[in-house]
């Protein structure tokens, strides 16, 4: 009897688990909604404006399936949300921002103030790691003119600038923590067009709270990331000023030239620069140290790097020893004067990117972020010291 | 009233290193930096080294406490309260088990639903979850061992992920070291002691426990261990994210995988994710197999079966969850089971151990009078 | 009695005309006289049954005696004029009852009818194939033998390959119609007791009709009814068996099959293949690992496309992303439907290709493999990055050498393949946890089947995941309890050179 029991027991069990897992199949089957990739508006680029009081957003719309017939939609609204929700009214799939790149902040915009959309963007589970970029203009020519460039053009020039070209790194880890953070601004590569409707990356854009104040060259953000990031890569170009008995050698060059001037030789010098030459700077260290004596305070910065030098005057003979340590010298202040002299230019326009206010909050009892910067920051004194290794001149004599 | 547990159904004594190690890391540590750092803030990584040494006083506390006659807080209950008040507190610690329990499983979806998918129902996710701890627990106490053993050895890889944010740390961020002052450490202390919750489980599976009282060496390595993963990955936060970023990231250890970049996956996050299921399962499945345990060690009865208990234990969770709606109420419930599990270790342990100690020598003086 | 829905005759009652009665019902059953000296003997058998030839030449010949005083009084008279070796004398009615459907002569003395001479002249050899080249289970290096279908060839393949007194093989009858000979095989003083016990009770424990083959009581006696994964190792190769022979597990050989199934056994067992242990270890080592990656790589490849493709496209890198949508561009189908559509079609190929005559065979699997592949291609039914991933995971899902576990693999990828597209990497996971559970509760003869994974046993370690060298494989796995786990010793190498200046 029992064996005939438990036997009945199982067969029902047995009938219970199929149920059951019918049910949870069933229900299951409709929980998550599907967004099957090819059926989503997958775009790389959006770009923020300010028109009329209203947000505008553009979005390059790379189309993968026919052949790159990317297409641009813009819409407005007084939300970043409702941005989202508006521009889904435009197009024939959903638009998704999983795979954004790159976030271009229209000049008026950033000048205004950028909170809103960082507010939204960061908290947003779906975004991953982008890049914000700020343009000269309006965030839309810069789209337009992404349209007949291939899907992650842009992501792709920034990587290559911020990799090889010198540009400082930034990705969403840094913008959150400046942003949030007391004690560093906002910094982030600037883009726009040159004269022949190229992209060009031109410089960094440095932001004081929210709002867009500064913009340096590219060679000062090159200085600026020699100074921050970890990789040092980059090209700089020195002008050297002209040596003494460099003038008398100039003088004979030239009466020599004149002398082997032939008939139909058309007199002109060389293009460029003679004493402007390039600095190719490989690798390096950089430390910031803070000195403080009574109410003075000293920001100290060293810089050792490792550079190969690029077509070096030819007045400069690297074989002779003073000649060598002249080349050094003169490059070491160069560097060192345009690094003060950057220094000086954010202290006067009152932004902080290298964030001297975390390194002053490491060493001090208390921190009070407006003090900082209204008291302490414009009085504080820099001292830079370069030290430059040649390790390398090329391939040849 | 002892437990009695066949042998085959033993497993060796230094399985105990996995089972406290994998207890105690489990949701936790994927949003605590946020709450250590309210009053402290960046020497909150002391306070985790404070909270985390204070354990091993506990644990020390737990080993005395239980015996080779009373080997289950059960058995412990009984010989100090007597039938009836034992089986009362019994209860309450059944209770309190299944609260810890609930409240992995409430985080846990609240994660899956922030994070991955923002759209999916509560009751779903809980039902699958549900039918799934079901499914693992009703195998035994050896099947959660083993899952316990993938509870360790995942957060050693969390160990090797830490080396992307450490491309972006700035140690300065950590200075000035001890500007705080005893009690802003000691408060943070106190919001540290939800991440070493777990060890208390012991109560339940010491029987099972070969060996048991050479195990205690275990129990102490592993909490040693899971100090020092905590300490780690403080540490490496606080370098990473600064303390006013901190307070506005509710999970920050999920914020540190954004910035992982593999070359053939994206979003490192999703991953780690779906991974961490794996650790969570300890702590989800240990509870609830604890509290049948109380419960058929309470009842005599052979129609309380323990798989019809846990069947309605894990019934009684996912109705509850359904009704725990939005982000604020989880919040309050990690909050509520971080003080009831702080009174727990730190009032109730203490107090079970001088009640049997108490009662040790009532039953010596009687003994001794007759 | 009802026994198996045989309706047996009780033993008593039974008389030996009722059997005669039975047999004569069959028309191979023959009943012959003969005279040895004036004495009559009836002989009966099975003519399907016996061999002729050697009833002519050593029975028949010699029961016309040229000695004419010989006279036959009792059958022990007869048996000692016969030289032949098995002969018995009974009157136990089943046993004659037994011998007489396996092939063996009753003979009887007219004047006798209560005792009879049961002379065993079966013919087993008819039929069955003389050698087994091993195709299923092939290996490049090594020999290649396998068993046959006649179970007396089979124990003498396997005591000339385990040339040892400890090897015991016991015999048991199984199946109430067929009465298949099953052989216990182990090692005496090394397999442990409690394992020999549980496999005898088990097997004594069968009530079945017709043993077809092992599998049919690896099904029977195995721990969990319910579990896709098999629980004991099968092969049809010798030097695999002997190797788990002398390892420490039972081997269970049933006549008739040249499948042999052996237990103890864990998961990794399945994985092992006889080249590893031909080949160097590092070389050994490397396949098998490529092995456990293939079966890694086919159970959730297809699922990760599934729940990528479908859930989840902020993973995809972005270089991936164009070929990726392009590939998907014209599939009217969700990603779910294209992978179910794919993995059936390959798996109707696999079964219509083991169907197939050999002579069609080749040009159908290539018409079916390339042919309907690029034509669903450019018909746009499927995407080809698809196509590719499907085809790559049906072929790693045959890299187990045992062909059992293959068909596991295949089916759980199908499982992986619907969690996927419920609840995408997330129903992945749960699968997954979902197979660890169950693989955690399983035991083959009572041993845990993860083992040595859980519970964790070092030695057991170095013939798992990797084939160490032979000095770190020579004790036996410890559980499997053997009673005596050391194989053979590690002598230390000489060493011929000196230092580093010596040379």
């Amino acid at each position: 009897m029992m064996n005939s029991m438990k036997a009945s027991y199982m067969k029902s069990k047995f009938i219970i688990t199929i149920l059951v897992s019918l049910v949870i199949c069933t229900l299951l089957s409709g929980c998550v909604p599907r967004s099957i990739i090819d059926e989503l508006g997958i775009t790389h680029t959006i770009g923020i404006d300010e028109e009329n009081g209203k947000l505008t957003a553009t979005v390059l719309y790379p189309n993968y399936t026919n052949s790159n017939k990317a297409s641009v939609i813009k819409t407005a609204a007084d939300n970043p949300s409702t941005l989202k929700s508006n521009l889904g009214h435009k197009s024939q799939s959903q638009i998704v921002l999983g795979q954004i790149r790159t976030f271009v902040l229209g000049d008026s915009y950033s000048k205004a103030g950028i909170s809103r959309v960082l507010e939204t963007i960061c908290k947003d589970a779906t975004i991953g790691n982008i890049t914000f970029v700020v343009s000269d203009t309006k965030a839309e020519d810069i789209i337009k003119g992404l349209k007949p460039a291939p899907p992650l053009y842009l992501s792709h020039l920034l990587e290559t600038s911020v990799l090889h070209e010198g540009t400082p790194e930034t990705n969403i880890h840094t913008l959150v923590s400046q942003y949030y953070g007391s004690g560093i601004d906002i910094y982030l590569p600037n883009i726009s067009f040159d004269n022949e409707k190229q992209l060009v990356v031109s410089g960094l854009s440095i932001f004081k709270g929210e709002k867009l104040k500064l913009t340096i060259s590219n060679k000062e953000a090159f200085l600026f990331k020699l100074m921050n990031d970890k990789n040092k890569s980059g090209y700089y170009d020195i002008t050297l000023p002209t040596k003494d008995n460099q003038k008398g050698k100039d003088n004979d060059k030239e009466q020599k030239h004149n002398r082997d001037k032939k008939q139909g030789d058309i007199d002109g010098k060389q293009p460029g620069n003679e004493n402007n030459f390039a600095l190719k700077s490989l690798y390096g260290k950089h430390k910031i140290t803070l000195h403080k004596k009574g109410n003075e305070n000293t920001i100290s910065m060293n810089l050792t790097l490792n550079v190969e030098l690029k077509g070096i005057p030819e007045s400069i003979q690297i074989e002779k020893k003073e000649d060598y340590q002249y080349l050094k010298k003169s490059m070491e202040k160069i560097i060192a004067n345009d690094i003060e002299t950057l220094l000086k230019k954010l202290q006067q326009n009152e932004v902080d990117p290298f964030g001297f206010g975390i390194i002053y909050r490491s060493e001090s009892k208390e921190w009070n972020e407006k003090e900082f910067y209204q008291k302490i920051y414009p009085k504080m004194a820099f001292s830079v010291k370069t030290d430059l290794i040649l390790r390398q001149l090329g391939v040849g004599e | 009233m002892k437990s009695i547990v066949k042998e085959q159904f033993l497993v060796s004594t230094f399985f105990t290193f996995y089972l406290v190690h994998s207890s105690q890391i489990g949701i936790g540590i994927l949003s605590f930096q946020r709450e250590i750092t309210k009053d402290a803030q960046q020497d909150a990584w002391l306070s985790v080294i404070i909270a985390g040494l204070s354990i091993h006083i506990l644990i020390w506390l737990i080993y005395q406490t239980l015996d080779d006659r009373h080997n289950d807080i059960v058995a412990v209950h009984d010989f100090c309260f007597g039938q009836l008040i034992g089986n009362i507190f019994s209860i309450l610690v059944l209770l309190y088990f299944l609260l810890s329990a609930f409240t992995v499983f409430r985080t846990y979806i609240q994660i899956i639903q922030v994070w991955v998918f923002p759209t999916i129902k509560t009751w779903q996710l809980a039902l699958v979850l549900g039918v799934m701890i079901f499914y693992i627990v009703s195998g035994g106490f050896r099947i959660l061992t083993g899952f316990s053993i993938w509870g360790v050895i995942i957060p050693a890889f969390l160990l090797l992920l830490l080396y992307f944010p450490l491309q972006y740390m700035n140690p300065r961020l950590l200075m000035p070291v001890f500007n705080h002052t005893v009690k802003e450490i000691l408060l943070s202390t106190k919001a540290s002691i939800l991440l070493f919750v777990g060890f208390e489980w012991i109560f339940m599976y010491y029987p099972f426990i070969k060996g048991a009282k050479k195990s205690q060496k275990w129990a102490h390595l592993a909490n040693v261990i899971s100090t020092v993963l905590y300490l780690i990955v403080a540490v490496v936060s606080f370098m990473y994210i600064n303390q006013d970023t901190l307070q506005h990231a509710t999970w920050a250890t999920l914020f540190m995988t954004k910035i992982i970049e593999l070359p053939f996956i994206e979003r490192f996050e999703y991953i780690f994710i779906f991974i961490w299921i794996l650790v969570i399962i300890p702590t989800l499945c240990i509870p609830i197999w604890a509290c049948t345990r109380i419960l058929k060690r309470i009842s005599n009865s052979n129609h309380l079966k323990p798989k019809i208990s846990l069947a309605f234990f894990i019934i009684v969770m996912i109705v509850a969850a359904t009704f725990i709606e939005n982000f604020v109420e989880v919040d309050k419930l990690g909050k509520f089971i971080s003080n009831v599990g702080f009174y727990f270790l730190y009032f109730y342990i203490p107090f079970v151990f001088l009640m049997k100690l108490f009662r040790n020598q009532l039953t010596k003086m009687l003994s001794k009078a007759q | 009695m009802e026994l198996g829905g045989h309706i047996m005759i009780d033993q008593n009652t039974m008389t030996f005309e009722e059997l005669i009665t039975l047999a004569k019902k069959s028309r191979d059953f023959s009943q012959i006289e003969n005279r040895v000296n004036d004495t009559k003997v009836l002989i009966s058998y099975f003519s399907t049954l016996v061999n002729h030839e050697l009833m002519q030449t050593s029975f028949l010949s010699n029961l016309n005696v040229k000695d004419e005083n010989l006279k036959i009084k009792s059958l022990k008279d007869l048996q000692e004029l016969l030289p032949l070796s098995e002969m018995s004398i009974t009157n136990d009615l089943s046993e004659i009852e037994n011998k007489l459907y396996k092939g063996q002569l009753i003979v009887q003395i007219e004047n006798e009818t209560s005792e009879f001479l049961l002379i065993n002249i079966n013919s087993c050899q008819t039929g069955l194939r003389q050698f087994n080249d091993s195709e299923n289970e092939f290996s490049v290096v090594g020999p290649k033998m396998g068993f046959v279908e006649d179970i007396d060839t089979n124990m003498n393949l396997l005591r000339r390959k385990i040339n040892s007194p400890k090897l015991v093989i016991e015999e048991i009858l199984i199946g109430s119609l067929s009465k298949t000979r099953v052989m216990i095989v182990y090692m005496d003083g090394i397999t442990s007791e409690q394992h020999i016990n549980t496999v005898r009770e088990r097997l004594a424990d069968i009530d079945i009709d017709i043993v077809w083959d092992t599998s049919l009581l690896d099904q029977v006696i195995r721990d969990n009814q319910n579990t896709p994964f098999p629980l004991y190792l099968s092969t049809e190769r010798i030097d695999r068996i002997t190797y788990t022979i002398v390892s420490g597990q039972i081997a269970i050989f049933s006549d008739g099959t040249p499948y042999a199934i052996s237990g103890p056994s864990t998961l990794f067992d399945f994985f092992i293949s006889p080249e590893d242990y031909y080949l160097n270890w590092v070389l050994g080592s490397f396949f098998r690992f490529i092995r456990i990656m293939g079966v890694f790589f086919s159970i959730f490849t297809s699922s990760i496309y599934v729940a990528v493709l479908t859930f989840h496209y902020e993973v995809i890198p972005k270089d991936l992303l164009g070929p990726l949508i392009e590939s998907r561009a014209n599939v009217p189908f969700p990603p779910i439907l294209e992978v179910i559509f794919l993995e059936l079609t390959i798996e109707l190929l696999r079964e219509a290709g083991a169907r197939l005559p050999t002579k069609v065979g080749q040009t159908l699997g290539i018409v079916g493999g390339i042919v309907i592949g690029q034509a669903a291609v450019a018909a746009a039914l499927t995407s080809n990055i698809l196509l590719i991933i499907v085809a790559l995971s049906a072929l790693s899902s045959f890299t187990t050498p045992i062909f059992v576990m293959s068909n596991t693999i295949r089916v759980l990828r199908f499982v992986f393949i619907v969690l996927a597209s419920f609840l995408g990497g997330l129903g992945i996971i749960l699968g997954f946890v979902f197979l660890l559970a169950h693989l955690f509760r399983l035991k083959s003869f009572g041993t845990p089947y993860l083992v040595p994974l859980y519970p964790f046993r070092r030695n057991a370690l170095a013939d798992s995941f990797i084939r160490s060298s032979f000095k770190f494989i020579n004790k036996r796995p410890e559980y499997l309890r053997p009673r005596d786990s050391l194989k053979y010793g590690v002598k230390k190498k000489k060493k011929t050179k000196g230092d580093l200046n010596d040379e």
